[in-house]
């Protein structure tokens, strides 16, 4: 994976240092302006910014050459949006490389639905383009988007009974012929019944859909997406309404498919334990973008949430973990604990 | 992507089959034969068709004069011109008028309606997620009775399909719109405005009729509004099998794009599916379904709306499965439903709306205390 890549288009610190009027974040590697798609080759280079990723995930499957990684994996170039004139999304640009998980974090309204409907291709942008391993998103038919993007919505409802099986073949759809789609297809039930292996509910295919845990239909549903054989899996609050255990499990599972994905989170915590890099939005902003330990700084979760934290380094893994303080602990003081986790942390944060 | 066994290592393993187990060539048999595998879903289809076969050769037989099987065969048997078929049984020319001319139109037109509605029922439930959805609740049998009455009225009997056709989309359209008001459409919000677009549609067909009212009128508002296949003809049988092969195969055609809907519009999004498009064109061709069939034979409820819960049974809710042995069903129950109609009061007789009223409220009371999941609200 190239430096250059990893943070092209993804941070430009000088350009527009603030995120919030009242909250200066201008030194944070991670901060992003809205005018990201101004920066310069020559600041990326200076950074850390690609090297961080590699070093922090440990991941392999980047390509080795830097003409691969130009077009390898999700590019998200200044996309925009507006509805009825409200603007949802305004200049996002990130790099995700293949292979990795990013976690699309922000308050509620900031746009995490939006841009992810823009990034499976079901709605397109008003300005800005996504591409997915060199090929633009908005100019692919639907159904070819379909077999290279899955999307989990979030809290679905079958309209009828139906088995696991029905559900995971779902995912076969976008493989079918056009016109004689409705007949044959009879590789579809071993692709299937490949995808709940993969997320470890093979002994679910028989079951009832409205007999299974939450955590099992989660599941499923990613089996569903599986079965489109994607290489893009996009998955929005996959985590919502589920037991600790199960939303543990189910993370731990989406890593192991060793897919490019994107999830939108709620849990800060969950993104900064399970994610290689943070996309954070606010008011369809792009605020800040990189490694977790980049991203999720005291400063930044203040400008962008509103909430004061401490960040402390996980006692097992290193990886920041996000102590909330609600409005009426304020006995230390938050200078006091910022730079002990930014020495803890594994990630350079070192700033030049 | 590439094969890859769980990487739990664990929950491997289906219920008696190896498929499972990263074994990816390997058809999962034992886990096929479960609800509906092929085998016994085509044994449901075939048992349906000579079901639908049987039924309406008995069908023809039973009424007022008496006629058997094996003249019924020879009255068909004569007028395809298939004389060496025939038997050696002569039918005696008033048999074979009443059987070719009144009954026989009167059983197939039966057997096409109650197979458009019940294809329309599955499909408008599909497309709209509503399990109540339906085009008689939904106010598109209203509507196409309206227009269809209209121009009887007009004396332009020739456009009855295309009146009726029109007068079911704008019925679908007035529904779906009051139902948007103030939000999404929930299945009980568009049942609602389905039952206002219905009276509507209801008072201005009894309205136009008791306005040109000449001679029995009561029995003719009747008719349309409870539906009924007294006045069944050749031309009847022309009109609702020519809408039933043709909209009915494009249904079948495009039936995997129903399934995409099960978990909403977003997921049909996700799976490739251009969703607005999509169920515009179902819809549409729901409303040409629904309007030739209430062209000849008036607004018929609970046909669309019972026996696609009831087939799904049998099925499953894939629609590939779903449509053909629902339209089979459908066929079998309208020509079963409306032989009751025309002999248990003999020498009266019903609409046969009153009859698939009595049969389907009671299912539809079940259908509404069964299931209570949050979709219905």
């Amino acid at each position: 994976m190239s430096p250059e890549r990893g943070g092209a288009s993804a941070s430009a610190p000088e350009s527009a240092p603030r995120v919030a009027a009242d909250t200066p974040i201008d030194r944070s590697e991670g901060a992003l302006s809205r005018n990201s798609r101004d920066s310069r080759p020559r600041d990326d280079t200076s950074r850390p910014f690609g090297s961080a990723q590699g070093a922090a995930t440990g991941n392999s499957g980047a390509p080795g050459d830097a003409g691969a990684a130009l077009t390898a994996g999700v590019v998200l170039d200044g996309v925009s949006l507006s509805i009825d004139g409200i603007s949802i999304l305004q200049g996002v640009s990130a790099t995700l490389p293949p292979g990795t998980v990013t976690g699309l974090l922000g308050p509620n309204g900031a746009g995490k639905s939006s841009l992810l409907r823009i990034i499976a291709g079901i709605d397109r942008a008003d300005a800005g383009t996504v591409a997915l391993d060199g090929a633009v998103v908005g100019q692919l038919r639907r159904r070819e988007a379909a077999r290279r993007i899955a999307l989990l919505e979030q809290n679905v409802a079958p309209s009828v009974d139906l088995s696991v099986r029905d559900v995971v073949l779902l995912g076969r759809i976008p493989h079918r012929s056009r016109l004689l789609g409705s007949f044959g297809g009879d590789d579809d039930l071993a692709v299937a019944t490949e995808a709940l292996a993969m997320v470890g509910a093979a002994d679910l295919l028989d079951r009832r859909w409205h007999t299974l845990s939450g955590g099992q239909q989660q599941r499923v549903q990613i089996a569903r997406a599986l079965a489109q054989r994607p290489s893009l899996l996009l998955l929005d609050e996959p985590t919502n309404h589920l037991d600790v255990s199960a939303q543990l499990s189910l993370l731990h599972q989406v890593r192991g498919l060793g897919l490019t994905s994107v999830l939108a989170l709620h849990d800060l915590n969950l993104a900064a334990a399970y994610c290689d890099h943070i996309v954070l939005l606010q008011a369809g902003r792009l605020a800040a973008f990189g490694t977790p330990a980049q991203v999720l700084r005291p400063e930044i979760i203040q400008a962008v949430y509103g909430v004061d934290c401490d960040i402390v380094p996980h006692p097992r893994t290193g990886r920041p973990v996000i102590v909330f303080s609600g409005p009426d602990e304020q006995p230390e003081p938050l200078a006091s604990a910022s730079p002990g986790a930014r020495d803890d942390t594994s990630g350079p944060l070192s700033t030049p | 992507m590439t094969v890859t066994p769980s990487r739990q290592g664990h929950g491997t393993a289906a219920p008696g089959g190896p498929a499972a187990h990263g074994a990816p060539g390997t058809p999962a048999s034992s886990a096929r034969a479960r609800h509906g595998g092929p085998g016994r879903y085509l044994i449901w289809l075939l048992a349906a068709v000579v079901a639908l076969v049987l039924g309406s050769a008995v069908a023809v037989t039973i009424g007022p004069a008496d006629v058997s099987l094996a003249q019924v065969w020879g009255s068909v048997a004569g007028h395809l011109g298939l004389p060496g078929l025939a038997g050696d049984t002569p039918v005696p020319p008033l048999t074979d008028a009443i059987v070719w001319q009144l009954r026989m139109p009167r059983v197939l037109t039966a057997a096409m309606v109650g197979a458009g509605l019940a294809l329309s029922g599955a499909v408008m439930q599909s497309v709209t997620r509503n399990p109540l959805a339906d085009p008689y609740l939904l106010g598109l049998s209203s509507g196409a009775s309206l227009g269809a009455v209209c121009v009887v009225i007009l004396g332009i009997g020739f456009a009855l399909p295309a009146a009726a056709f029109a007068g079911a989309l704008i019925a679908l359209f007035a529904t779906l719109n009051i139902a948007r008001v103030g939000g999404s459409i929930t299945p009980g919000r568009a049942v609602l405005a389905g039952l206002a677009i219905a009276q509507l549609g209801s008072a201005g067909t009894s309205f136009i009729i008791f306005w040109a009212a000449k001679g029995d009128s009561y029995r003719e508002i009747l008719n349309w509004l409870l539906g009924s296949l007294a006045g069944s003809s050749w031309s009847s049988v022309l009109i609702s099998s020519v809408a039933l092969v043709v909209v009915g195969t494009g249904i079948l055609l495009a039936a995997s794009r129903l399934d995409a809907f099960t978990f909403g519009d977003t997921n049909a999004a996700s799976l490739g599916i251009n969703v607005n498009a999509t169920r515009w064109g179902f819809l549409v061709a729901v409303a040409l379904l629904t309007g030739a069939m209430v062209a000849v034979s008036g607004a018929i409820g609970f046909v669309g709306l019972i026996l696609p819960h009831l087939v799904r049974g049998l099925s499953g809710p894939g629609h590939r499965r779903l449509l053909p042995l629902v339209g089979v069903v459908g066929a079998l129950f309208l020509v079963l439903a409306d032989t009751l109609a025309r002999t248990v009061f003999d020498p009266r007789e019903l609409p046969v709306g009153i009859i698939t009223a009595f049969i389907g409220v009671p299912v539809f009371i079940l259908l509404i205390k069964r299931k209570r999941s949050a979709a219905w609200a």
